[in-house]
């Protein structure tokens, strides 16, 4: 998964110009004109998608236009995101559970018009397991092998008893014929062999993107929207009104919520805090504080990424990080940084994505604020200011504790609370050093360990076993924070795999939580919320998970959802006059940004014209 | 056609018999030479309204430590109601931490001036070296510096900046540095065009034939008679740079951990001060960049008139 992000590192600083060159043209661009009767349904968003490869996504709306354009194998109930029938449609297994078979419905076409069938679904699975592509590996555990009975039967055989297969794979059933040229190994590839597929994968364009989804990719403007149209022939049914979806890039979240407020787009989704605020009073939009379904936290490195590693040995030490734990203020962080939209958070797994599986953390566990017991700690542990420069040194003198912490500048929240952070542990005497930089490189900087702490966040599948394996020694170098290891919490780890009692495995897990609480391999700050807006007039949303704050949309299996919208009013969606800003102000903001850029680039041509 | 001497307002008195070393006679020259500037500059208005409101600022963001108390712009330890508008207790209002607008803005006046101030010494160290080293030398190096000169002249610095500043990472060094970078050219042109009317003087030749080597000329003769234009030059440079640095911490390429204050008006248009109407955390801001640039363009265009004899004789 290195490769992967490390191949998007280059494109970033090409990615900013095309941003900014396109954001003057973004507003005048519209997607080709469609015939009146068509409804389109827009869906603002601030991030473009990474690619079309589903082997590339990593975050944003790139998710949504799996969804869009793929189907998954067994998708999730937006009851309580359970795994529910979507390509398969029953799994059955044995009863030692090392054989399962897996049902593939009959009536599904790709949008190319090749009919689906338990070809595709073997194939797509045999592809991941045999080559380990990232991120979807975990999914397909004990080196399983998958058979093709007849056009609607897989058998999926494990090699030791699992539940695996009942996991919902968060993976797109692939077109063998399209994608079947990459499995060019015979038998069991070698390490070398793997590893150039998943190249030749990864570098795969995918464009146009064939799959068997709700919706057909019909064009994808870079920085500016995507365009899919709804698939008639879709084995799922009708779409209510929607005939085409418009996901819209914004530059900034101000520009996202003026498109809302104007009716130029009717949904958007993750508004930042305080304009989400600004919204609430708004008639025309209605405003959704959803679970957002990842968590904030800080994450120590413990070393072992290689040479460059500049990680700080008081990390290793359980006292520093449980004084640091004891020193920050989760509640200020939560009301400051995200305005009270978040909520404080104590383990790993969440109380609502994760149901069943969360376990409420005990208050000892979770270090509650308290700055002098956070001094006490570090003075009992022997870590003492002995120059007195307001810094604490390692016992005995030596190593000043200063701390390189890293925020990540576009991901929600990181850098506030990394100076909330600074600030907490200036009052228990420990420095810190920023490394302020964005996704690209924080990917980077993650791998080759130079960092002490950072402010990042997880988002956790539905099912435990994603999020559990992060914390296991296997996966130092792969998804680790800060390469954790501890053999006490491996062995569970694999104990939970093997479990196929339910309640069994739920004991496990709940161990597992306590153990990464104590130990604080990371500190689970808070869980977020996603903040989603939409035009009053469309109806038809419904939560998922059924809570009151489940996702209306961008959730898992939310697609589904797009066909149920219809809106209320008369009028035409997207037309509706309202208040807002006046457009002048917009004009007025435009062209202060003009005078400053122009303004500089000219004062320079003018220098040099002058005196040339 | 003149050359940048000082201009000659009265007779000067008659030396006095007493034997001096050369070195005293430069210096007395160029003390004379400098109190002549000065009362050329005084006249100039628009020079003296650049000059004070400049010295102002300055005055503020040396005094900043003793009017602000740092750990109140610490977030963790702001003890101000968020988003506040204007009051008593807060003059211009309060951020999304709860800090006063005053605080922050005077600690910006640090940040800014100081970016403006690195920035324009690297821009200045590098235009002059290419300008000087092009202008003497000529030939095949002048042709290579000319030609490396006007690719970053033609280069949108924006688009250059962008690049550099995201892929060095956001510390306020790497914005120094990418400002440095990225406008260095137009004030090598300049050089280099002045050292090339200097170094065809008569007295260069003579000095020459007398010997002397390359280093001597440039560092005696030739940048002697250029400094003057770099350093009107310099003064419009810093209002640049600080309008450079405004520009890239807008565009979120700042550091954020810094006071800056582009970086105030990046993070009131992130948090949606706009949209919101939080005008005070925006506007201010605003207003201290246009002050700060207009005072450094105004000395700048009046030292200009001053210093560059081509415009004086107009």
């Amino acid at each position: 998964m290195r490769g992967v992000r490390r191949t998007a590192a280059a494109a970033i600083a090409l990615g900013v110009i095309a941003a900014l060159v396109s954001s003057g043209t973004a507003l005048a661009q519209s997607p080709t004109e469609s015939p009146q009767e068509k409804v389109v349904f827009d869906v603002g968003v601030d991030s473009d998608i990474t690619g079309l490869n589903p082997f590339n996504l990593c975050c944003g709306p790139d998710y949504e236009y799996l969804e869009l354009v793929y189907d998954l194998a067994i998708g999730f109930s937006r009851e309580d995101l359970s795994p529910a029938p979507r390509i398969v449609t029953e799994w059955t297994p044995s009863e030692d559970s090392m054989t399962w078979t897996m049902k593939v419905r009959d009536d599904a076409t790709f949008h190319d018009g090749t009919p689906l069938t338990a070809e595709d679904v073997a194939f797509t699975f045999t592809l991941i397991s045999k080559y380990k592509m990232p991120f979807y590996k975990d999914y397909f555990p004990f080196d399983p092998t998958f058979e093709v009975l007849d056009p609607t039967t897989v058998v999926w055989k494990s090699t030791e008893p699992t539940f695996a297969p009942e996991i919902p794979a968060y993976a797109p059933v692939l077109p063998k014929h399209i994608w079947g040229r990459f499995d060019t190994v015979e038998g069991t590839p070698s390490a070398d062999e793997a590893k150039e597929v998943r190249k030749a994968v990864k570098e795969f364009e995918n464009n146009p993107p064939i799959g068997s989804g709700p919706f057909r990719f019909e064009e994808w403007k870079k920085g500016q929207f995507l365009r899919f149209s709804f698939n008639d022939d879709w084995w799922g049914g009708d779409s209510k009104t929607i005939d085409e979806v418009v996901i819209r890039v914004y530059d900034s979240d101000e520009a996202m919520v003026q498109a809302l407020r104007s009716g130029e787009i009717d949904f958007a989704e993750g508004v930042s805090p305080p304009l989400f605020n600004t919204l609430k009073n708004d008639p025309n939009i209605t405003t959704h504080i959803a679970d957002g379904g990842c968590w904030g936290n800080i994450a120590y490195n413990f070393g072992g990424q290689g040479e460059t590693a500049t990680n700080h040995p008081a990390i290793k030490d359980l006292r520093v990080r449980q004084a640091i734990a004891h020193a920050v203020n989760k509640q200020e962080i939560v009301d400051r940084v995200y305005q009270g939209t978040a909520v404080v958070g104590d383990s790993i797994l969440m109380p609502g994505k994760n149901g069943f599986w969360y376990t409420d953390i005990p208050t000892e566990l979770e270090y509650p604020y308290d700055p002098a017991k956070a001094n006490q700690i570090l003075d009992d542990a022997g870590y003492l200011d002995t120059d007195g420069d307001g810094v604490r040194e390692m016992p005995g003198g030596g190593e000043p504790l200063n701390f390189e912490v890293m925020t990540i500048t576009d991901v929600e929240g990181s850098v506030d609370t990394g100076r909330l952070l600074k600030g907490y542990l200036q009052e228990i005497g420990i420095g810190v050093k920023f490394i302020t930089v964005n996704t690209n490189k924080a990917y980077d900087l993650w791998y080759t360990g130079e960092w002490d702490i950072y402010v990042w966040d997880w988002c956790p599948d539905p099912d435990p076993d994603f999020m559990l394996s992060v914390f296991t020694t296997d996966q130092c170098l792969g998804w680790s924070d800060g390469c954790y290891s501890n053999p006490e919490y491996d062995k569970l780890y694999e104990a939970q795999q093997r479990a196929l009692d339910r309640n069994e495995r739920k004991a496990i897990i709940d161990q597992m939580q306590l153990m990464i609480a104590e130990q604080l391999p990371v500190m689970v700050l808070n869980y977020w919320s996603d903040l989603q807006a939409y035009r009053s007039e469309w109806t038809g949303f419904r939560p998922s998970p059924n809570v009151e704050n489940g996702l209306l949309l961008f959730g898992y299996t939310t697609v589904d959802t797009y066909l149920e919208l219809t809106f209320a009013s008369e009028q035409a969606p997207g037309t509706g006059a309202s208040p807002g800003l006046p457009a002048w102000v917009w004009i007025a903001v435009a062209g202060g940004v003009v005078v400053v850029i122009g303004g500089a680039i000219a004062a320079r041509r003018r220098r040099v014209e002058d005196e040339a | 056609m003149a050359i940048a001497e000082p201009p000659v307002v009265q007779a000067e008195p008659p030396p006095p018999p007493t034997r001096r070393s050369a070195r005293a006679i430069t210096w007395a020259r160029r003390r004379r030479a400098v109190a002549a500037h000065w009362r050329v500059y005084r006249r100039n208005r628009q020079g003296m309204w650049g000059l004070a409101i400049l010295l102002i600022f300055i005055a503020l963001a040396l005094a900043a430590p003793l009017l602000v108390d740092e750990r109140r712009l610490e977030p963790a330890f702001s003890t101000g109601i968020p988003f506040q508008p204007p009051s008593a207790d807060a003059w211009l209002g309060t951020d999304k931490f709860g800090r006063s607008m005053v605080d922050l803005l005077v600690y910006g006046a640090r940040i800014s001036l100081l970016v403006g101030f690195t920035a324009t010494v690297g821009t200045m160290l590098i235009g002059s070296v290419v300008g000087i080293a092009a202008g003497y030398y000529g030939g095949r190096i002048d042709a290579l510096l000319n030609a490396f000169t006007n690719w970053f002249l033609v280069l949108p610095w924006i688009v250059l900046a962008i690049v550099l500043a995201s892929l060095l990472g956001a510390t306020l060094f790497n914005i120094i540095l990418v400002i440095a970078i990225t406008s260095w050219a137009g004030t090598a042109r300049l050089v280099r065009a002045q050292t090339l009317t200097v170094k065809e003087r008569p007295y260069v030749e003579r000095a020459r034939a007398l010997g002397a080597g390359d280093w001597h000329l440039i560092t005696r003769h030739i940048l002697p008679n250029v400094f003057p234009v770099i350093f009107a030059n310099t003064v419009l440079t810093v209002a640049l740079s600080i309008l450079s640095e405004t520009t890239l911490s807008i565009l979120g390429l700042g550091d954020p951990n810094s006071v800056s204050w582009g970086v105030i008006i990046e993070e009131s248009f992130s948090s949606g001060a706009l949209t919101a109407g939080y005008w005070w955390w925006l506007i201010p801001p605003g207003v201290c960049i246009v002050l700060v640039t207009l005072a450094f363009t105004m000395c700048g265009y009046a030292l200009d008139e001053i210093l560059n004899p081509r415009l004086r004789e107009r």
